[in-house]
């Protein structure tokens, strides 16, 4: 079903019967946008002088101007100009009973949205009604929508300049230390502060590396070449990957999956496991366990990725593949990352048919399902 | 010499004030939430209080602060906000005016050098003594 949207429309004409014809005519007409599900909802109110017409629009202005070109006092002409010189986004519809060219032409130099000749049928009435509606709702959702990618933008922006803010600002503060020469003038005093700054450098360089995936991915930059492959293959290529870093925190990894394919690019969904596998260790508790498995699920293909970790609360769980979210508690503390790995994930699943789901208990661990397309389920020509 | 609570989400700002205030001679207990630091003030007391405006969420550091000024109102504590930062706003602490509604003892720009903060906290802690001992006990 449509969405109605409403749309204020003024009929401005020195004579009675018009007015309240037009509005009869109008009545119950609801002008329909398909493309955007939109069904506009015309507000008729009705004006017999334009100076009427001048003061109405201080107040309520007015969508669309139904205008008389003949009016008593001020000329429409003269109203058309107004509406210009104020650059109202008003969709104005000239009416007159003096159809000629000229006329024409002046009003449409002047902004006017459309003609009408009078006199004029109810079907003419309405449908140019609705082409000037179209034309409103459309637009309006052009503005919205240029809007909300401004909106989205400034965040982001703003949530990056914080991230890259804060090594900085513990970059200066360990500078202070060394200049003051807080630890004494051996250099050797200094290892851990400086092991330290190393940490956040590779951070910082993690997170431009992340921040670059991500633009290429959202610019379609990403030459995905989606192909059969081997889920167990997969797994245990991400289990190799973090194989170093669980072993020094003596963490089990196991991985199974033998058997099952599914239909997706290598390396992206290199990345995806990648991630999963890395955060598994990374939130995991020393000598925990880090479970990988995989099951066909009619034409998808979930895989879990199981760790006995830090876990999260609900309200967590459900921010998690936004951009820069990283949970803050004591259990996270000075464990480094950039809170752009899970929605990278996500946006790569997405795009490759499939989708990532967290499930989780605060102290026990999380299980991460990710479910991509198994092989022939997909439309390759349409991917 | 004297007993400092830090509290602030960031685990290296934090780890470089404590070096330079332990070398002073301080001793400095750490809290990375709001939470932990509550636990640790109803353990034992510290003498003064370093605060982030900003964490986990952003009125939870007010709250923090005024649960603190009810709790001990002798405390000093001294509140780091990046704000100005932030939303690069010029807005500053007025000691006579904002000291009423804000519980705290100063508010401090971030980002400010560990040595910088380091000052604040002995004039801190010399004001306080220095109160202290005014007052008729
Ligand atoms: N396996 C996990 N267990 C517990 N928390 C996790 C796990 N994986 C991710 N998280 C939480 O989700 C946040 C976002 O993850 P991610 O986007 O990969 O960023 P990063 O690990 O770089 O911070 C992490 O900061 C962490 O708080």
């Amino acid at each position: 079903m449509a969405v109605s949207e409403k749309l204020k429309v003024i009929v401005c004409d020195d004579e009675p019967k018009m007015c309240s014809a037009i509005k009869i005519i109008l009545d119950g007409f609801r002008p329909e946008v398909r493309t955007l599900g939109v069904e506009a909802e015309l507000e008729v109110s009705l004006v017999s002088t334009g100076e009427e017409l001048l003061t109405r629009m201080e107040t309520d202005p007015a969508d669309l101007v139904l205008l008389d070109y003949k009016l008593p006092g001020i000329s429409g002409m003269d109203i058309l100009g107004r509406f210009s010189e104020e650059k109202r986004e008003t969709a104005v519809i000239i009416m007159t009973a003096y159809a000629n060219i000229e006329t024409a032409i002046q009003a449409t130099r002047l902004g006017s949205f459309d003609f009408l000749a009078k006199p004029c049928t109810p079907e003419e009435v309405r449908y140019t009604v609705k082409k000037a509606a179209h034309h409103l709702i459309v637009s309006r959702h052009a503005r919205l929508l240029a809007q909300e990618k401004k909106r989205i933008r400034f965040q982001f922006i703003s949530v990056l300049a914080h991230e890259l803010k804060a090594p900085i600002n513990t970059f200066d503060a360990y500078l202070d230390v060394m200049r003051d020469m807080t630890l004494g003038k051996d250099m050797t005093a200094y290892a851990g502060i400086i092991a330290k700054c190393s940490e956040r450098t590779d951070g910082m360089r993690k997170m431009i590396a992340d921040l670059l995936d991500l633009t290429r991915i959202e610019s379609g930059q990403f030459r995905r070449a989606p192909a059969a492959l081997e889920v167990a293959g997969a797994l245990a290529a991400a289990a190799e990957g973090v194989a170093a870093e669980a072993a020094r925190r003596g963490i089990k990894l196991e991985t199974e999956g033998a058997g099952l394919l599914v239909e997706a690019d290598p390396s992206e969904v290199g990345m995806i496991l990648n991630n999963l596998f890395t955060n598994a260790v990374k939130y995991n508790r020393d000598g925990g366990l880090v479970r990988a498995s995989a099951a066909a699920d009619g034409g998808k293909v979930r895989i879990t990725v199981e760790d006995t970790g830090i876990g999260m609360e609900k309200k967590d769980a459900a921010r998690l593949f936004s951009e820069f979210v990283r949970i803050k508690n004591r259990a996270t503390i000075g464990i480094p990352g950039s809170g752009l790995g899970l929605a990278i994930a996500r946006k790569l699943a997405l795009q490759a048919g499939g989708d990532i789901e967290v499930e989780s208990e605060p102290g026990k661990g999380s299980r991460f399902t990710l479910s991509l397309p198994a092989p022939g389920s997909i439309d390759l020509k349409a991917a | 010499m004297a007993h400092i609570l830090l509290i602030d989400d960031d685990a290296g700002l934090v780890d470089a004030n404590k070096l330079v205030l332990e070398a002073k001679g301080h001793e400095v207990s750490v809290a990375y939430t709001g939470d932990d630091a509550w636990k640790l003030l109803e353990k034992r007391r510290p003498d003064l209080l370093v605060m982030d405006v900003m964490m986990e969420e952003f009125t939870s550091g007010f709250e923090l602060a005024r649960d603190v000024s009810i709790k001990f109102p002798d405390m000093p504590v001294l509140m780091l906000t990046g704000v100005q930062e932030h939303m690069r706003s010029d807005w500053k602490f007025d000691e006579d005016k904002d000291a009423d509604w804000l519980p705290v003892r100063k508010f401090l720009a971030k980002p400010i050098p560990p040595t910088k903060l380091a000052e604040e906290i002995e004039a801190a802690l010399k004001a306080a003594k220095e109160k202290k001992g005014k007052r008729p006990s």
